[in-house]
């Protein structure tokens, strides 16, 4: 097209697949072309590459045109806005963990990749329930690897996966334990009440105590601890361990794109009872509460999956994860090629399953929502922990030091163009 | 994006359609078959130079002419389902099982030598079900060898189950040779082991047959937890990793359903219809299956109706053929074909619809050939859409 002088030039999401090098190279293109005095118009999702290239922005909205504004006048948050439709909440609301008590111990876990090499090198860390543990790092550092052997889908060579599960709230019984140990092991803080309140008995006298006890009020909390290495998906999954989202592909692992949504629901659920059967009862339920629930846009709950824009695909694929209450929920680039709408539906989706106890890993690649979402932040680097930090202190320059750390030279300019986007950059 | 400016703008464009209405793939199906038809009486009358309607009425007369042809056509229609609904559940788990004639061959060769080395010697009743067994399980073991290499060294099943064919073809005429030592090849007819007849008719069972298996597969296929398996580790077998379904258990445990069937097919074949076997008792049935389980999109009950449109057109065209004293069935194998083409041709059409330059006056235009498409078969198929495409709705 350039050769052949073309004075208009149209660009249909041309950074979707280039590296921040190249998006450079081909923005100085476009400025030198500009000079040159040809018209030249950009489609992009990424506001940054809008603020950083445009002259005027026109935005579009469900193929309407909402206005045209000289990007000058404008900044990234009026423009969001304007393409949602509606005053939108670009924070996240990160509140503090209560409480983390360890979920997931990782102790120096290996795992090789297809070609054999180490992806995950004596990796050790502890994901705790009530968090969001962020996982950061130049993409192929090993994230794919670690979140698919802890689920159960690669082998693991060495180490070991500790699952600490949360069983049931137990009353305490007089018949293993007296009065006095009781009301020692309170002080202590083991005890809570049905709210999830913790008993402090002081103030009490010993019948009260007694009345509470004997009323099944008083709950202790009994971890089980199991190794998952050796265990298939299958054993995982049933603990409560869910790998969401696959990052190139999310209907190649997780979802079956032909099959309608109520189908995908199934695919959780359908082993349930002893019929031969499967029960679609209640996966059309549960679909039909994810499509209110989570504003999926869609003809029916009867369409294939593979029809969906890829934000209803996510909302679909993340609701159904959530539906049957994770222990641990794992979710790898789960807004990679999402609006910004969606993607902040997903943060929220995240940050309300950490508030649920749920022991969040959240794999991100944009710096900014790592730091803005995560309460700590995992920084792997050549498959190895370069470090663990906690979100709220770190700097970008810091954790950008830190995937650098074992990264060769030649990455060291993504990792600068990345904390530079300010933005949801989606690849 | 159809802007419309006076410029040159192509004869037609096509545009993918966005709802498709269930009834629609039914019309396009139903005009295909028609044009197809229509397409056959004229080649007929080019090539034998029968007025088509002489055609027709042959054909049909050929399939339906009397009872017994009727019952005959019912009985070689069930036969073909059976035969398609032993390879549909591979199939829908996207494992190219071609093996289906050598596995069938292989049940009806148990048959064949239980009823050989047992007929006389044991109650005849209770020789029906040992060759039964024999059979279903030679079918299967036929079938799950190729689906043990596929599971533990990912070997291509569509060469391990079509070579396994010509083994099974080999077996059988060795068996022949010994078994009929005369040198003419062909194995008499035996007495022993048959099944009873019904109403004095030897097809009533294996229509029978082929309408519970037909049931069995329907309700397999769709309902229960090993059809929603079977569909999954088609789909995607990533996701069916994912969700913890064990693929290899699957593929095995499909293979031996699907020879199962196989087996229970070859048994019909020599047990209630042939009572004798040859290399050539399948008589290509078991690829000739695999379009009518794919041309029904796997979907039992419509297998029904592709092996009946099969079976009809070949019995019609040899009726045809007959009248002209040619002997050979080359010709109603070229009309068979020619109707596949048309029918797998017509899905693009359910898929696409074809927008003219001239859409205000709602007229229709004369076709223009669908480029790249095969010559007859695009043609004539577009030929019988236009009406379809320019009807279909349109805001």
């Amino acid at each position: 097209m350039l050769y052949r002088g073309a004075n208009i030039l149209i660009l249909d999401e041309p950074t979707a697949v280039l590296t921040p090098q190249e998006i450079k190279t081909l923005f100085a293109v476009l400025r030198e072309m500009k000079k040159d005095g040809k018209s030249i118009v950009i489609i992009t999702h990424k506001l940054n590459e809008v603020m950083e290239i445009s002259d005027r922005v026109a935005v579009l909205r469900k193929g309407e045109h909402i206005a045209t504004v000289d990007t000058k006048d404008t900044n990234e948050k009026e423009l969001a806005d304007m393409m949602v439709g509606k005053k939108l909440d670009l924070n996240i609301d990160r509140k503090d963990p209560v409480d983390p008590q360890p979920r997931l111990v990782i102790e120096h876990m290996t795992v090789k990749n297809r070609d054999g090499l180490k992806a995950v090198d004596d990796v050790s860390f502890t994901i705790n329930g009530g968090e969001i543990l962020g996982i950061a790092g130049i993409a192929g550092n090993g994230q794919k690897e670690l979140l698919e052997g802890i689920a159960g889908l690669q082998k693991v060579e060495k180490g070991d996966i500790i699952f600490h599960n949360p069983k049931e709230n137990k009353p305490v019984t007089f018949f293993h334990k007296d009065l006095k140990q009781i009301k020692k092991m309170a002080a202590e803080g083991k005890f809570h009440d049905p709210d999830g309140k913790k008993w402090d008995f002081t103030g009490l006298s010993n019948k009260e105590i007694t009345r509470l006890v004997n009323e099944e009020k008083v709950l202790f909390y009994e971890d089980e601890i199991i190794d998952l290495r050796h265990r298939t998906p299958r054993e995982i999954q049933e603990l409560g361990i869910k790998l969401s989202f696959v990052p190139e592909d999310r209907l190649n692992m997780g979802l079956v794109g032909n099959m309608s949504i109520v189908d995908n629901m199934a695919l959780r659920s359908y082993r349930k009872g002893k019929s031969i059967f499967v029960n679609k009862k209640r996966p059309k339920t549960l679909a039909d509460n994810i499509i209110r629930e989570l504003e999926v846009v869609t003809p029916s709950d009867q369409t294939p999956v593979r029809r969906l824009s890829g934000g209803n695909v996510q909302k679909v694929l993340v609701g159904r994860e959530i539906s049957s209450s994770p222990k641990v929920l794992m979710a790898a680039y789960p807004v990679r090629g999402l609006d910004i709408n969606s993607s902040y539906l997903i943060y929220n989706l995240l940050n309300q399953q950490k508030e649920k106890n749920v022991a969040v890993v959240f794999v991100g690649e944009d710096l900014d929502v790592l730091l803005a979402l995560s309460d700590r932040l995992l920084v792997l680097s050549g498959g190895k922990v370069a470090g663990i930090v906690d979100a709220r202190k770190v700097t970008k320059e810091e954790v950008g030091m830190m995937m650098l750390s074992r990264a060769k030279a030649e990455d060291a300019e993504a990792i600068k163009q990345m904390m530079g986007d300010k933005k949801e950059d989606n690849e | 994006m159809n802007t419309t400016k006076k410029t040159r703008e192509p004869l037609f464009h096509l545009v993918k359609r966005t709802d498709v209405k269930p009834w629609l793939p039914w019309v396009v199906r139903g005009v295909t078959i028609v044009v197809a038809f229509l397409f056959i009486g004229i080649l007929t009358f080019a090539s034998l130079e029968i007025s088509p309607f002489e055609v027709y009425a042959r054909i049909f007369k050929g399939a339906f002419g009397d009872s017994y042809r009727v019952m005959t056509l019912l009985r070689d229609v069930a036969i073909l389902l059976l035969f398609a609904l032993a390879v549909t559940p591979a199939f829908k788990m996207k494992f190219w099982n071609i093996g289906a004639e050598g596995q069938v061959l292989m049940g009806a060769f148990a048959c064949m030598f239980c009823i050989f080395y047992l007929g006389g010697k044991v109650n005849d009743t209770l020789l029906i079900f040992i060759s039964l067994a024999a059979a279903l399980l030679v079918g299967s073991v036929w079938a799950v060898i190729p689906a043990l290499f596929k599971a533990k060294w990912n070997t291509n099943e569509t060469l391990f189950t079509l070579m396994m064919n010509y083994v099974a073809i080999q077996i059988i005429l060795y068996a022949i040779k010994i078994w009929a030592p005369g040198g003419t090849g062909t194995l008499s007819p035996s007495p022993y082991g048959n099944l009873p007849t019904i109403a004095g008719e030897n097809f009533w069972f294996s229509i029978i047959v082929a309408i519970v298996m037909t049931a069995v597969m329907f309700i397999y296929l769709r309902f229960t937890k090993h059809g929603y398996e079977i569909n999954v580790v088609g789909e995607s077998e990533n996701t069916a990793r994912y969700i913890g379904i064990n693929v290899k258990k699957v593929i095995i445990r499909t293979l031996i359903f699907s020879g199962l069937i196989c087996g229970l097919t070859g048994f019909m074949l020599v047990a209630g219809i042939d009572h004798t076997v040859s290399s050539t008792t399948a008589e290509g049935r078991g690829f000739t299956a695999i379009l009518v389980s794919w041309l029904a999109k796997f979907n039992p009950a419509g297998m029904i109706f592709t092996s009946l449109l099969v079976v009809f057109l070949s019995r019609g065209m040899d009726e045809v053929m007959t009248m002209n004293g040619i002997s050979n069935n080359f010709f109603s194998k070229v009309v068979i074909g020619i109707m596949f083409l048309m029918i797998i041709g017509c899905e693009f059409f359910i898929n696409y619809k074809i927008v003219f330059r001239h859409r205000a006056k709602s007229e229709v235009v004369p076709p223009a050939p669908v480029e790249g498409a095969e010559k007859t078969c695009g043609e004539d198929t577009s030929d019988g859409e236009i009406p379809q495409a320019t009807t279909a709705k349109e805001e």
